[in-house]
Order: C-alpha cells, then sequence, then structure tokens
C-alpha cells in the first residue's frame, strides 16, 4: 500500500476549511448509520429466494421489453429463460441496478409460481418503502437528476460503507491540508464542490437509467490529486507513505517520487478497474472519478497560466528515491 | 567468485540480506506491479467475468491462459528493463540494493543474463525454493542468482548472518517441501477422481457437506440403477417418496427442493408438486396445485391431486408413473381401504419395477393390505425384519402405529402374535418416546398377558410412559373409572402427540354421557391447532358410533373445514345430520360430498359395503330434496 503524505496531517489552524467539511463528512456518516439502520432488516429480506425469483422475472421482463439495459445482461436473460437457472440469482442482484424494472415490475404480470410471485411483491414492495429512507437515496444523484439537483452537491457527503467513508476521507485529508495553504479556504471550498458537480455531470452522463444512486466524496479528491500533481509540476518529488505488510525494517517508510506518481498510481487503477468491469456489473463510478480528476486538470492548468510560481512556496526535499524507515 | 570477493571487500558494501530481498520483492509486487498487472489484463479479465456469468467454458479457459501469459509478460518485461537498464527494480533501489554481473566488469548484467534472470525469478518464487535458498547457500545466492551469474549486494554494512543451520538442513527442508507438495497433489487428484466417478462417495460428501438430507442419502446409496440422482430431478423424486411415505420430515424435504430449484427451471411440474405438498395454507395448495396443471397438464401428479378415481383401468400408463404419484395413490387407497386396487396397482405396475428397500416394504404392505394371506404375511414379516436388521427403528416403529394399530381389530390373533413378539424384541432397542407409545398401542391391540405387560412396563424409561401403560392396561380390564383418574393425572402436563393419545384413551375408556359432555365443553374451550380438529374428530366419530347422533352432528359441523377431503367423515356426517332429523343440513352436507366425490356417486359399486346405508339415505335425501 502506498499512500500520498505530502506535508504530512495539517492542524486546524493550518487547514480549517478542510477540516470543517471532514467534521461534517463525519456528521453526515453518524446520521446515515442511524438512518440505514433498517436496511440490515432490508437485506434479511432481500435474502433467500427473493434474488431467485428475481433473476428469473428480470429474464421474462428482458424477453418482453425493448429497453435492453446491457449486451451481458441481456444474454444472461437469454440464457436464464431457456432454463440456465444456475445464475438466476445473480441476474436478480442486477436486476435491482435497473430503475425502470424495479418501478414497473411490481405492476406486471409474470408466469412462475404465483405464491412466490407474490412473496417477491411484497417483499420488493417493502425494500423500496426502506430504500427511499437510506441516505444514499436521499443524498445521492440518482439517473433522473437531470436538472440541476442540490443532491449533485449532498452526494459528496454520503457514503456506501465504512471502508469507502474512510478511504476517502484519509485522501481528502491529506490532500486537503496540502492544498489548502496554497489556495486558501474559499478556493479548496470551492474547488471541492466543483470538482464533485463535473464528477456528479459525467456520471449522470454515461449511466443513463442506472438505478444505483452516485455517492462519495471520490470524484471530488480525484479532482484534488489531479490539482496537486499540476500545482507540483512533476519537478519537485512529493513524499509519499508505504506500508509492506510485514513488521520488519524497512517495510513501512517514506519514500519521495516526483508528484506525476500521484496521477499515475489514481488513474491507472481506475483506469484499470473502469476497463476491467463488464457494463453494469461494476460498484465504483470510475468515470465519474475520471470526470473530477480532468476537472482538477483544467483548473490546475488554469492557476499556473495565471500565476506560475504558485506551488513553489513549500519547501521539498530534493533527494529523490530516500528512503526513511519508520521502524 | 573472486569478484564477488572483491565486492564485498568493500565496507560500503555486503551480501543483500535476505529481509531485505523480501521487502524489495514485496515493494515491486504490490506498489509497481500490482497497478500494472492490473491494467495489463483488465480486457481480459472482462471477458473472464462475463463468460464465467454465461458459462461460456470455452471463453474461460481461454482467458485464463492469456492472463497468465499476460501476468507473466509484464512481469518478464518490467525486471528484464530494469535489470539490464538500472541494475535493479524499483523496490531494489528503494531497499538500496544492486545486482552485479560476476562474468564481466564493471558489473554490469548482459542481456541474456538480465533475461536469463528475469526468465527465472518468477519460477523460483512460484516454486517456493528462493525461501529456503536464501538462507541455506553460504553466498545468499538465490537459484536465479546462479542461473544467470550474478548477485545482489547491499550498499549498506551490517551485512546479517548467515542462517542457524548447515547446508544439508536446507536441501532436506527442499526436498521434504517436494514431496509433501507432490503427494498431496497426488492425493487431490485420487480423492477428486474418486469423487467424480463413484457416486456413492458422492452422495455421502454431499451428505457431510450439509447439501443432502442422511434419510435422501441413504436411500439414493440403496436404491439401484439411479445414476443422476444426486443431481438431477429423480433427486426431488426420492425425497418426495420418502417424505410422502413419512420417512423423513419437512426440512429434509424443504431442503431438497431448494436445492432442486436452483437446477431445475422455474416452471417444473415435479417442485411444483413438491411446493404444494410442503405448503401451509389450503390456498397455497390450490394455487401450486393449478399451476402444476399448468406447467405439465398430461403429468401424473396433475392427474392424482384433481381426481379422486381410483380405477386401475382407467388410468392411462400408470406403469410410467413416478414414485410420489404412486406413492400418493397407494396412499389414498389406503385411506379409503381400497385394498383390491391396491393389490393391483402392486402387481401390476409396482412388482416389476427395481425395487429397493423402501418399495419392497410397501408391496409388501400392500400385498398384505390386499389379501391377508399367509404368503402375503411372510412376505410384510420379512419385510419388518429386514428393516429391523437394518437397525431402521423408526420405519420400523412407524409400521407397527400406523398399519397394524390400524388393522388390529380385523387383524388374525396369530398373526398379530408373531408381530407383537417380533416388536417386543424390537422393544428394547427403542427408547424414543414415540416409538414406545407406538409399541405400547400395539400390545393394547393384542392383549398381552399379565407378565408381558409387566416385562413391558419394565422396560419403559419415562415414568409418563409407564402411567400411560398402567392406563392402557386399566382399560383393557375394563376399569374404565380407575383409567380416567389415571389418565386425568397425566392430562394437565401433558402436550403435543401425548396428550391427543391421552384423550384418545379417554374416548376408549367408555365415558358416560355426562362425562362426554364435560369432554366435549373441555374440547371446545381448547386453543383451535391442529391436534384440537384430530380430537374433533375422535369425538365426532365415538359420538357417531355410539348412536348420538344429534351431538356428533354439532361437533361434526365445527369440524368440517378440516376434514372436506375426507370421504368417509363427508358420509358418517351426512348420515348424523339425517338420523338428527336435521334433513336440510344432510341434504346440503350431500350436495358438497358429491361436488368434492362426484366420480364416487357415478360408481358405486366401488364404495365399501359399510357404506349402503348412507347410499339409501342419499337416495331418500334425493326423492325428497332432489326435485
Amino acid at each position: 500500500m502506498i499512500l500520498p503524505f505530502l506535508n504530512g496531517l495539517q492542524t486546524f489552524s493550518k487547514a480549517p476549511v478542510t477540516w470543517v467539511i471532514f467534521l461534517l463528512q463525519v456528521g453526515v456518516y453518524i446520521w446515515s448509520v442511524f438512518l440505514n439502520e433498517p436496511s440490515s432488516k432490508s437485506d434479511e429480506l432481500l435474502e433467500s429466494h427473493f434474488f431467485k425469483t428475481q433473476g428469473a422475472l428480470y429474464a421474462q421482463y428482458l424477453e418482453t421489453n425493448k429497453h435492453r439495459p446491457s449486451q451481458l445482461v441481456s444474454a444472461l436473460g437469454e440464457r436464464i429463460a431457456k432454463g440456465a437457472s444456475l445464475k438466476s440469482e445473480m441476474l436478480g442482484h442486477l436486476a435491482l441496478r435497473d430503475s425502470e424494472f424495479v418501478e414497473r415490475a411490481p405492476a406486471m404480470q409474470f408466469k412462475g409460481d404465483q405464491v412466490a410471485l407474490h412473496q417477491w411483491r411484497q417483499s420488493l414492495q417493502t425494500w423500496r418503502i426502506q430504500y427511499q429512507k437510506m441516505s444514499s437515496s436521499l443524498l445521492g444523484v440518482n439517473s433522473t437528476d437531470r436538472k440541476p439537483s442540490l443532491s449533485w452537491v449532498t452526494y459528496l457527503f454520503a457514503h456506501g460503507d465504512f471502508t469507502h467513508f474512510l478511504g476517502n476521507m484519509i485522501f481528502l485529508l491529506l490532500l486537503g491540508t496540502a492544498l489548502e495553504p496554497l489556495l486558501g479556504g474559499l478556493g479548496l471550498l470551492v474547488g471541492f464542490l466543483g470538482f464533485g458537480i463535473v464528477s456528479a455531470l459525467v456520471f449522470l452522463a454515461f449511466s443513463a437509467s442506472s438505478g444505483v444512486p452516485l455517492v462519495g466524496a471520490s470524484g471530488a479528491v480525484s479532482g484534488m490529486m489531479m490539482l496537486i500533481c499540476v500545482l507540483y509540476r512533476g519537478r519537485w518529488p512529493i513524499r509519499f507513505v508505504y506500508w509492506l505488510i510485514l513488521p520488519f525494517r524497512g517495510f513501512t517508510g517514506f519514500i519521495y517520487l516526483p508528484a506525476v506518481f500521484l496521477a499515475l498510481f489514481w488513474l491507472v487503477a481506475d483506469l484499470a478497474g473502469h476497463l476491467s468491469t463488464p457494463a453494469d456489473l461494476g460498484g465504483v463510478a470510475h468515470l465519474a472519478h475520471f470526470g473530477g480528476a480532468l476537472a482538477g486538470l483544467v483548473v490546475g492548468l488554469v492557476l499556473l497560466a495565471l500565476n506560475p510560481h504558485r506551488g513553489q512556496a513549500l519547501k521539498q526535499e530534493e533527494n529523490c528515491f530516500e528512503l526513511i524507515p519508520l521502524i | 567468485m573472486n569478484n564477488n570477493i572483491d565486492l564485498i571487500s568493500n565496507d560500503l558494501i555486503s551480501n543483500a540480506p535476505p529481509i531485505d530481498r523480501l521487502g524489495a520483492a514485496l515493494f515491486d509486487l504490490l506498489i509497481v506491479l500490482l497497478p500494472l498487472v492490473m491494467l495489463a489484463i483488465a480486457p481480459l479479465r472482462a471477458i473472464l467475468i462475463e463468460s464465467l456469468l454465461l458459462g461460456e467454458d470455452l471463453k474461460v479457459t481461454i482467458s485464463i491462459l492469456l492472463i497468465s501469459l499476460t501476468l507473466f509478460l509484464v512481469f518478464f518485461a518490467y525486471q528484464f528493463f530494469c535489470y539490464y537498464l538500472f541494475q535493479s527494480t524499483f523496490g531494489q533501489r528503494v531497499f538500496g540494493l544492486k545486482i552485479v554481473s560476476l562474468t564481466g566488469e564493471p558489473h554490469q548484467l548482459e542481456m541474456t543474463q538480465a533475461a536469463l534472470r528475469a526468465l527465472c525469478w518468477p519460477v523460483g518464487v512460484i516454486l517456493l525454493v528462493p525461501l529456503f535458498a536464501a538462507f541455506g547457500h553460504p553466498h545468499r545466492r538465490l537459484w536465479h542468482d546462479r542461473v544467470s551469474d550474478t548477485k545482489i549486494l547491499s550498499f549498506k554494512s551490517n551485512a546479517r548472518e548467515l542462517g542457524p543451520f548447515g547446508r544439508g538442513f536446507y536441501r532436506g527442508a527442499i526436498a521434504g517441501y517436494w514431496i509433501l507438495s507432490l503427494s498431496s497433489l497426488g492425493l487431490t487428484v485420487a480423492f477428486t477422481s474418486s469423487y467424480l466417478n463413484d457416486e456413492k462417495v458422492l452422495t455421502g460428501f454431499l451428505e457431510q457437506s450439509g447439501d443432502l438430507c442422511s434419510e435422501v442419502g441413504r436411500a439414493l446409496r440403496e436404491w439401484s440403477g439411479s445414476s443422476e440422482v444426486a443431481f438431477g430431478v429423480e433427486r426431488l423424486d426420492v425425497a418426495l417418496s420418502l417424505y410422502l411415505a413419512d420417512n423423513i420430515d419437512q426440512d429434509c424435504l424443504r431442503k431438497e427442493v431448494d436445492h432442486v430449484s436452483q437446477v431445475l427451471r422455474f416452471e417444473d411440474a415435479r417442485l411444483y408438486f413438491a411446493k404444494h405438498t410442503l405448503a401451509e395454507s389450503e390456498s397455497d395448495k390450490k394455487l401450486y396445485s393449478k399451476q402444476l396443471c399448468k406447467v405439465s397438464a398430461e403429468s401424473d401428479l396433475c392427474l392424482i391431486l384433481n381426481s379422486s378415481a381410483l380405477n386401475l383401468e382407467e388410468l392411462q400408463k400408470p406403469e410410467a408413473w413416478s414414485w410420489p404419484a404412486l406413492i400418493l395413490l397407494l396412499d389414498q387407497a389406503k385411506k379409503e381401504r381400497n385394498h383390491q386396487f391396491i393389490v393391483k396397482l402392486t402387481e401390476q405396475v409396482i412388482a416389476p419395477k427395481p425395487l429397493g428397500p423402501l418399495f419392497a416394504r410397501m408391496r409388501a404392505q400392500a400385498l398384505w393390505y390386499g389379501a391377508r394371506t399367509e404368503e402375503a404375511r411372510g412376505h410384510w414379516i420379512s419385510s419388518l425384519s429386514l428393516m429391523s436388521q437394518q437397525g431402521r427403528k423408526k420405519l420400523t416403529a412407524w409400521a407397527c402405529q400406523e398399519e397394524l394399530d390400524l388393522d388390529c381389530k380385523a387383524t388374525n390373533s396369530t398373526v398379530c402374535k408373531t408381530l407383537r413378539h417380533q416388536m417386543t424384541e424390537e422393544s428394547r432397542r427403542l427408547t424414543d418416546t414415540n416409538e414406545s407409545l407406538a409399541l405400547l398401542t400395539i400390545n393394547f391391540c393384542e392383549d398381552p398377558t399379565e407378565s408381558e405387560w409387566q416385562s413391558l412396563q419394565a422396560s419403559l424409561q419415562q415414568p409418563r410412559l409407564r402411567s400411560y401403560a398402567k392406563a392402557l392396561r386399566l382399560v383393557m380390564n375394563g376399569e374404565f373409572e380407575k383409567a380416567r383418574d389415571q389418565v386425568a393425572e397425566l392430562l394437565p402436563r401433558a402436550k403435543g402427540q401425548f396428550r391427543f393419545l391421552l384423550n384418545k384413551l379417554l374416548l376408549t375408556a367408555q365415558p358416560d354421557p355426562k362425562e362426554l359432555e364435560i369432554f366435549v365443553s373441555s374440547w371446545q374451550q381448547q386453543e383451535v391447532d391442529q391436534v384440537w380438529f384430530k380430537n374433533g374428530r375422535l369425538i365426532f366419530d365415538h359420538l357417531f358410533e355410539k348412536g348420538q347422533f344429534v351431538k356428533a352432528t354439532e361437533v361434526g359441523q365445527m369440524i368440517v373445514q378440516s376434514f372436506v377431503d375426507n370421504r368417509s367423515f363427508a358420509q358418517n356426517l351426512v348420515l348424523a345430520a339425517y338420523h338428527s332429523g336435521l334433513k336440510p343440513l344432510a341434504w346440503e352436507r350431500l350436495i358438497s360430498y358429491r361436488k368434492r366425490f362426484s366420480n364416487e356417486a357415478a360408481a358405486p359399486e366401488r364404495m365399501p359395503a359399510g357404506e349402503s346405508e348412507f347410499f339409501i339415505v342419499s337416495k331418500v335425501l334425493d326423492q325428497e330434496f332432489g326435485q
């Protein structure tokens, strides 16, 4: 594991806006934990036969419906309709991502086990009610939010789970506290929200009928990361911290690399994730990340054009590849 | 080697410590290569996921091969260029390591050396040889170091000491590792092939892993000629047959249904039949029955669920019927005491089939029911002996309780005695409550001697069972008052099946009309559940037999919804209402009876002799209300 450490974690007095955003994020996360409490019940609800039944029904739906979410889902549906029911549970999960299906299906007529269908309708209805109360649904960007909406900003404060939240917060603090002295508090706030809005727009442009809302500050963090890469212009090495799992001397430490490596680490992972995930299967909005990163790049170039010396105020060590063992 | 000595004579450099080399390798793998590899294989990974989901095996194989090749190429390319151009990888630079050639000056690696080293490194890592060799070699040169004639030096002092053991120890460890690896590989292959080839082993494996109920697994092993039963729809046939013959419980059948519904299509007649069997509410049952016939109107299961005709000649190709359908048919015939039909079905349909122990027993049972001959008795007794030899106590006890009890009054006493002795032998091994109760019930029918009673009572473990046995004995001796007192002591603590048996005993103990009144009213006040209906049926039968038709009609009306499918009850209710003077009610019940059993009305010759009174009453009612 390797993380950009830059100048370390700055205190509240040096980066107040970053810390305020962070505290706001923590507050929203705690609120969402209480709000999402029914989700455990809805998870229980969706276990067992629900997804298998839903898979079989979704296959019937795809057969009769002109709208096809993706080639893979259509092919899967065709196979299940012909009797290959081993993957019906998987298709049942994918069906929840098709907002049109979730909306229309309860009122539709299907062939098959009418008792199971009745139970499925009840479970789906209960799940929909509970889902609408969850933070991701309340704050996230849905595919229907095409017109300017508050959700374009609020989604930055909602997270899918704790690991999602933790990852984003680590990067927010490390990058935000490094950027704030360069941009100023207002600049950072505008940047954070602006990169987030661009991410949301990219998501909306490429996710026409996704039933899964966009949540998380990753898009804005991508923008901040790309902005740092441009401001440091690759000329000065920046500090990274690495961890090689085993508890030996030298297996954890700092390393100094050109800032461009930051972009490479981040974008390569995103690009790999985007290319390796078949359409409709992924849980990460890689394209939204790219949107944020692009916005960061443009803003960085504009700032450099306005003031070529920006970023040089912070003194950096020049001895690249130096190793400072922590243990 | 001289070069090496020259090199390490310098204070600043030393042999690279293994721990640093491990760190460098981890750095390369986790930080540099991981993202590169993920990017390189990304399109292939997408294809692999799609192929796995769509079950395209060829594409899966090709994708895995291409991913492996890409992995190797990325590893090779990264290391080759780093070795050749910089004499170290990224990780090695972080850890202050450098690769030097031992053959040329100034220790720069030649292209072949770099290629050879890059080629051997992943192979060495996969085979785990370097892990041992790193500590064992005097100069810590690993396999890929030696093949490429290179050495890694650390640009730091304080090189670490050699490992604590001699070279022989490490060679032994490597040899041991290989022996273990190869033998475990061989064993895995052997076990896997045995699972795939031997269905019995596979069945056992499924049982152990909890994917198969043990009773179903046992039947699968015992039944010959069932080649794909562990996976296919036949497995559901077996489970259904066992369930219908009371050999497995609902949970076991439900587990099988869950398993098979993952393999079968969404709509399947047998699956619907199983769901119909498991459904709790009548509305669900009706729905499943309807759907079953919608999916397969011609199926045996649809016919049997929607027709009460038991004329073998009317059935189309019963020899092709599934086992669950045959069992259901036999069950229905058994309930209606149509022994002739059972014998016909057994001889013409079941007997020619290759039978497992379960159906051998069913055949013996059917023969015994059909014709009380010595030959049939012999078959039945040998079937029971076979079950007891196999230790199938549950089956044996079930046979005693359900079958012998049912017919004990009509049974020839010699036959009963033989069976009773056999059961008494069996009883010494029985400890379960229900089985002991079954045994007691049998003995109740058989009029045992006093010494046999005492022996039986002594064999009972639980005090409540001993009390129950005592009450039974009192009833048999005609001491009804004492018997009722005995039961009254037990009743407050009794629950479920035991309470039901006690109530049954109370009714048998000839209560006077006043006591019966009290009993009926106390029964009415109880919570309505399955036992409530069962007890109600007992009371109805008792009142009907005693000629108390008014009361019988009243009780019958209360429980009619639960016995709507039972022909004898429906007939007796008509008779009870008629004899009570409630003719409109009798007519109403007759209409609903005919609606439910329309075929029987057209075929009176198949009715048992005891129904003749009903036949006459029906005609009278027809004349009076039919207009």
